[in-house]
């Protein structure tokens, strides 16, 4: 039977052509708004293990600028006082706290668009060391940088930021978040810079001294992650806390009208499409009447009919759904800096995990869909008398 | 092979109502080729689906191959059309998509289990002359082939009974003739014909004719 089914598809090929793209953009609606929602999350969790922190602590009255520096790679410049830096590693539960400094450049030899220049303490670092001990066997030397994945230059290839010449010592791989548009240098060497841009640079920079932008915390337990975040907030007044589920959660906040629209519109695609697919099925089974009664004459029974129908559009559902989330899928994947500017979200590729359960759901949907919309046809299919069928029918 | 006693059949049209078969009687031996003829409208057709039991009588009972079909469940019926009888319409009630070698074999994917003999429907193409045209779709074939392939599709499970619906109609006298002789063959092999015609010039090839008047079958 399931060769009939194959060649009754095949061979009917505009009726089945519409039914199939029919079921390819609800499959395509179905998964692009989990899609997009995953690979903002798996952004965000991407990035903040890239920094190797827990919990990041910032200015209370600049929340909004350090998520647009780490989610969405928008420089900024903001600062507190560095006595937070103590108090913080005084917290229970805090076993290593690192401090940065955020600084924003307006343009760069290097870039038509503004950098985010971030100063680290290397002697303190846990975010940036590691990772070039690990790839190049030397830290951070003098004058040396770490660039992210969007920064044009090799390794070797030198920048200047306010008059000041750095080399590239290493580059990030891409996590989708703003530390791909951003530059890591040493701290010591930011105050060089800022030094030297009040004689080199048309608008010089300032870094006061005894401030901190951001202090990167790791806990003894990241189980307790949450409770550690609390007592910060509670004790150390003027800051608050982002970590992966509040970053996630901001993203998703931002990606809800996106993803209601996305919703909106598979649901609208499966109201719209089931009725009309439905009624494609029964004018399908009513031009098909006489083909019927010829197979129950052939000895076929009223199961088999009612099999035979819903196999060809569980089938048509799923060539649909494959070729919708195939299809999505690449422009989702070819356009992904576009979508991530438009919704100013960090996009980056799901993981195969993330990729297979929403497409595996998207797909069980839209043949399930597939499914219901044979059901009255097949059932009065199967219950038509074949002498019925024969007579009123057409072949 | 079958026994048919007083068939009643009723349709209703609005208030109307039809009695095509009107306590129809009926038996037939094994290896009979028995010929019903009679005008259109007489309940021929119905009366010859009634015995492949792909309807039901409105009273009556109708026993083929000492099966009751009256009493037996709609998927015991198939079954007995599967194994038993092979249809031959007015119509060639080919599938369009299928070609030619998969139509004779259709019956085996669609009722039977097993695999497919394809060598027996190769060999039904060459008895019924078509068999260069095993590969061809429907739409390709004349009239007069698409009905010899249907002949092939109704011997391919070997039935002891073939019921046969104005297998002639509209064909010339040259392929009605290669038609009827290709039954008459299949009848001295040892099949059961009970074929339905308008066309009392083809008794020669039966071994008994009736015919349908007012809803009863009289001797011929």
């Amino acid at each position: 039977m399931l060769g009939l089914i194959v060649k009754n598809i095949i061979r009917r090929p505009v009726r089945n052509g519409a039914l199939i793209l029919s079921f390819a953009f609800i499959a395509a609606s179905l998964f692009s708004g989990s899609y997009l929602l995953a690979g903002a999350s798996d952004s965000v969790k991407s990035g903040i293990s890239r920094l190797g922190a827990n919990i990041i602590v910032v200015p209370q009255n600049d929340t909004a600028e350090s998520e647009n520096v780490l989610l969405r790679g928008e420089p900024s410049t903001f600062f507190f006082d560095n006595s937070v830096v103590p108090q913080i590693e005084n917290v229970s539960g805090v076993e290593e706290v690192e401090p940065q400094i955020f600084v924003a450049t307006l343009a760069a030899s290097c870039c038509s668009l503004p950098v985010q220049i971030i100063a680290i303490d290397p002697s303190r670092d846990f975010t940036i060391t590691p990772w070039l001990t690990k790839n190049q066997e030397k830290p951070l030397g003098m004058d040396e940088i770490i660039v992210g994945s969007k920064i044009p230059g090799d390794v070797g290839a030198s920048l200047t930021f306010y008059g000041h010449s750095f080399t590239i010592a290493g580059k990030l791989e891409p996590t989708g978040t703003g530390i791909d548009t951003s530059v890591f240098v040493r701290t010591q060497d930011a105050y060089v810079m800022a030094e030297e841009s009040k004689e080199k640079a048309l608008v010089p920079i300032e870094i006061p001294q005894g401030v901190v932008s951001a202090v990167l915390v790791r806990v003894s337990d990241p189980r307790d992650a949450a409770n550690v975040s609390y007592r910060i907030m509670n004790q150390i007044p003027g800051t608050r806390v982002l970590t992966t589920s509040t970053l996630v959660s901001t993203v998703a906040d931002q990606l809800a009208g996106t993803i209601r629209i996305m919703n909106l519109l598979a649901l609208v695609a499966t109201l719209v499409s089931l009725p009309l697919i439905a009624l494609i099925s029964v004018m399908g089974a009513n031009e098909r009447r006489r083909e019927i009664g010829v197979l129950r004459a052939l000895g076929a029974t009223r199961t088999k009919i009612f099999q035979l129908i819903i196999g060809e559009s569980v089938a048509i559902a799923a060539i649909g759904g494959i070729l919708g989330i195939a299809v999505s899928w690449i422009i989702l994947v070819m356009f992904q800096s576009y979508i991530a500017i438009l919704t100013r979200i960090p996009l980056a590729i799901p993981s195969a995990g993330s990729f297979l359960s929403i497409a595996g759901t998207a797909f069980i949907i839209t043949v399930v869909v597939g499914g219901l919309a044979a059901l009255y046809p097949a059932w009065r299919s199967a219950l038509m008398e074949p002498y019925e069928a024969i007579r009123s029918g057409e072949l | 092979m079958i026994e048919a006693m007083g068939l009643v059949k009723t349709y209703h049209d609005g208030e109307r109502e039809i009695r095509p078969l009107d306590g129809t009687d009926f038996t037939c031996s094994t290896g009979e080729f028995v010929l019903i003829v009679g005008r259109s409208g007489t309940g021929k057709t119905t009366f010859l689906n009634i015995l492949g039991g792909l309807t039901r009588p409105t009273t009556g009972t109708v026993l083929v191959a000492g099966k009751d079909l009256i009493a037996i469940s709609d998927a015991d019926c198939a079954r007995l059309r599967y194994q038993s009888i092979g249809f031959v319409f007015q119509f060639p009630g080919l599938l369009s998509t299928l070609t030619v070698i998969e139509n004779v074999t259709l019956s085996i994917g669609i009722a039977g289990s097993g695999p497919v003999d394809v060598n027996r429907a190769r060999n039904l193409l060459e008895r019924v002359g078509l068999h260069e045209k095993a590969m061809s779709l429907p739409s390709q074939l004349s009239g007069g082939e698409l009905k010899r392939i249907a002949i092939a599709r109704a011997l391919m499970n070997k039935p002891a009974l073939i019921l046969a619906d104005e297998p002639t109609a509209d064909l010339d006298v040259d392929t009605e003739r290669e038609m009827m002789e290709l039954f008459r063959e299949i009848n001295r092999a040892g099949t059961t014909i009970v074929m339905v015609t308008h066309n009392l010039d083809l008794a020669s090839y039966a071994s008994r004719v009736v015919r349908m008047e007012k809803g009863k079958l009289v001797p011929v």
